[in-house]
């Protein structure tokens, strides 16, 4: 039942509890009927017992009683299922009147002395239920004779059994039909999942465009598909960026292993004197340390990528951190008579190595992009529950349309000049990954003036 | 000094095999891991480099039965940069572990420095190169009789040159010696650091000493 068919799981809990209400809905009925039943024929009987007695007091005596009066037979006769037994109290118990095949025995011993109407309900010899009543009655002339009416109940039996006996039949059939109508409401229900199958074998990481249709699905499908839906468009961004990725890595290899095979096959077309072969080799091993580092940085990035990095955080210093990595390019910011600043400080849970590399990248592009004899400076700030720090440098600044994509992965301002200069095109997007794994993120403002501000926000 | 080089791309063993040759060590090559274990068995090695991906038995298989056997030291060679690779690796008995694609000066400084590691060299009280010398813990440096004023940074950085004179020193390695970072950080410190140390030691000079080896690093020596 576990993982059966729903449907079916469902067709056959609907209809366990549905057997279960129809059950307890028969008995009801049976009992109220069989009670209301009893009702009437003891009505029936104690109106008849009120006939006999007035009967009986209009001025009958035992003799009389004897010769089957017609008031008294009047009563009786045309219900054929009505019996009477009239006996004497005193001085033996004669049977006075008896009016009926039926034998009434047990009422004769059992009621023996009472005034009241007493009912007794049998069974005689041939299986039928009988209602009596039986009471103590004064003749006129003053004697007691004892009065007991019976009622054959057949007629209600054979109505309670037909009853029975309908709902014996009806209940099974009553049980397959709502568990045959709750299967198909519930295979109906979920037809809008089969849609859902449909789109899910058609998506493949070649084409991700498929969507469910969102109309005319009930509402918890209908958020279902959402989801679905959302996840999907997430997919495709995340896969359609992965090929521009590779789309700009081969664009980026390309270029270098052109000029490595060039040089390469020009040199070896003729012959040279040993100076010249060993400048192509100095000039490709340059080239060469380039695409090392473009595959390093590459593999650095899948690295971190993956939250198994997080493993080696401590707690760092950020001003620290920051004050190494400005030692570190002390000398390249002296000989652009550059100044270095750095102010405040702010302990962060982090990788120590990690969080260097990402001071280092930017540090490197402002020293680069900073007019000669200004200045550059290092901010660390703790706010609320995050600690940043911010490198901040005057310059040309940067255009509002590149500020957005400046942290992707060779995403380039000026793409012309940045190769020259060496840079590999991946360290802001370093940065941006190493700040996702410390859980912060990476920022950059242009601000007026022609300042351009760099910040790492980490949480606290 | 016998070395073993396991590695099944021919152009990497043949350079390998050149350049461990030409600095003075005795190397053999195998091209998978059978024959490499073979070759093991047979002679006494003092280290072998081994790569990861190998036909037939791979790396982790043959260090396996190295280390069961053999008391040679093992050096790694592998395109895997993962940290998990890297510490299977160590704990599997590997005495380094590198990454490729990696500069040959670093693969040497590494294979001195395991090979080292075996017979303790104590280091020389003052450093001395043709008339230059320096005195580590006096912090004093002195180029036949001219004393030369030196920053910290360029002292440290005179001091790792001069302890390995001789030998080339990639851009890499002075960072992560002199500055201690272990990444590889786009900052011509090196080249300006140099310079300056240069001009400091050798302008004055007939004889120079620090010599740039266009796209490989830097070294220190007397040159006939």
């Amino acid at each position: 039942m576990r993982t059966g068919s729903l449907s079916m799981r469902l067709g056959l809990t609907v209809s366990l509890m549905g057997a279960g209400l129809v059950l307890l809905l028969a008995t009801l009925a049976y009992v109220a009927l069989s009670h209301e039943l009893e009702k009437l024929a003891r009505k029936g009987l104690e109106s008849k017992m009120e006939q006999i007695q007035h009967s009986l007091a209009q001025g009958l005596d035992t003799d009389a009683i004897r010769g089957r009066p017609h008031s008294l037979m009047d009563l009786v006769i045309g219900h054929d299922n009505f019996y009477l037994t009239i006996v004497a109290t005193a001085p033996d118990d004669r049977v006075l009147l008896s009016v009926g095949a039926k034998p009434q025995q047990p009422l004769l011993t059992d009621y023996a002395h009472r005034d009241t109407l007493g009912y007794l309900n049998w069974e005689d010899s041939y299986g039928n239920q009988v209602l009596s009543a039986s009471s103590l009655m004064r003749l006129a002339s003053g004697e007691r004779v004892r009065v007991v009416l019976s009622l054959d109940r057949m007629d209600d039996q054979a109505l309670l059994s037909a009853y029975l006996r309908a709902t014996v039949i009806a209940l099974p059939m009553l049980l397959i039909l709502i568990g045959m109508g709750a299967w198909w409401l519930v295979q109906r229900g979920l037809a809008p999942l089969k849609q859902f199958s449909q789109v899910a074998a058609k998506v493949t990481t070649q084409d991700l465009t498929h969507r469910l249709s969102v109309d005319n699905l009930p509402q918890e499908l209908g958020e279902l598909a959402q989801g679905f839906n959302v996840m999907l468009k997430r997919l495709d961004a995340g896969v359609q960026q992965l090929s521009q990725f590779s789309d700009d890595l081969a664009h980026e290899l390309r270029a270098p292993l052109t000029n490595l095979m060039g040089k390469a096959q020009v040199t070896l077309s003729r012959q040279r004197p040993p100076e010249e072969y060993k400048a192509v080799l100095e000039s490709n091993t340059e080239e060469l340390e380039r695409l090392a580092r473009i595959v390093s940085d590459m593999l650095f990035l899948a690295q971190v990528s993956h939250p198994a990095a997080r493993a080696s955080f401590t707690a760092v210093s950020l001003a620290d951190e920051a004050h190494r990595v400005m030692a570190l390019f002390a000398l390249s910011a002296e000989d652009k008579q550059l100044t270095l600043t750095l102010s405040g400080d702010a302990q962060v849970q982090g990788d120590r190595l990690m969080i260097q590399r990402a001071l280092s990248n930017l540090l490197s592009n402002a020293i680069r992009h900073t007019p000669q004899g200004s200045h550059i400076s290092l901010l660390v700030e703790a706010y609320g529950n995050h600690a940043s720090v911010s490198v901040s440098n005057p310059g040309p600044g940067i255009e509002a349309q590149h500020l957005p994509h400046l942290f992707e992965r060779f995403y380039r301002v000026d793409s012309s000049r940045a190769r020259t200069e060496g840079g590999t095109g991946l360290g802001l997007a370093i940065v941006r990954s190493i700040m996702s794994l410390h859980q912060g993120q990476a920022d950059v403002r242009s601000l007026p003036g022609g300042f351009t501000l760099f910040r790492l926000v980490f949480p606290l | 000094m016998r070395i073993l080089v396991v590695e099944d791309e021919q152009k990497t063993a043949a350079y390998l095999q050149q350049g461990l040759s030409e600095s003075g060590y005795v190397v053999d090559c195998a091209t998978n891991g059978i024959d490499g274990l073979h070759l093991a068995g047979q002679h006494a090695y003092e280290l072998v480099i081994l790569d990861v991906n190998l036909p037939g038995k791979d790396g982790w298989q043959v260090l396996e039965q190295l280390r069961r056997n053999g008391t040679q030291r093992v050096m790694m060679l592998t395109a895997r940069g993962r940290l998990d690779d890297k510490i299977k690796g160590l704990d599997m008995g590997a005495d380094d572990y590198l990454v490729k694609p990696f500069e040959f000066p670093e693969l040497l400084a590494r294979v001195r420095t395991l090979l080292r590691r075996s017979e303790h060299i104590p280091q020389p009280e003052v450093f001395c190169v043709s008339d230059l010398e320096l005195d580590p813990r006096r912090h004093r440096a002195y180029r036949g009789t001219r004393r030369i004023d030196l920053t910290t940074k360029e002292f440290a950085l005179l001091q790792v040159l001069m302890r390995q004179a001789g030998e080339v020193l990639t851009r890499t390695q002075i960072i992560s010696l002199v500055w201690d970072m272990n990444f590889d950080c786009d900052t011509n410190v090196v080249e300006v650091s140099i310079s300056r140390l240069r001009a400091k030691v050798d302008d004055q000079s007939e004889v120079k000493l620090i010599h740039t080896i266009r796209g490989v690093g830097y070294v220190l020596e007397a040159r006939p």
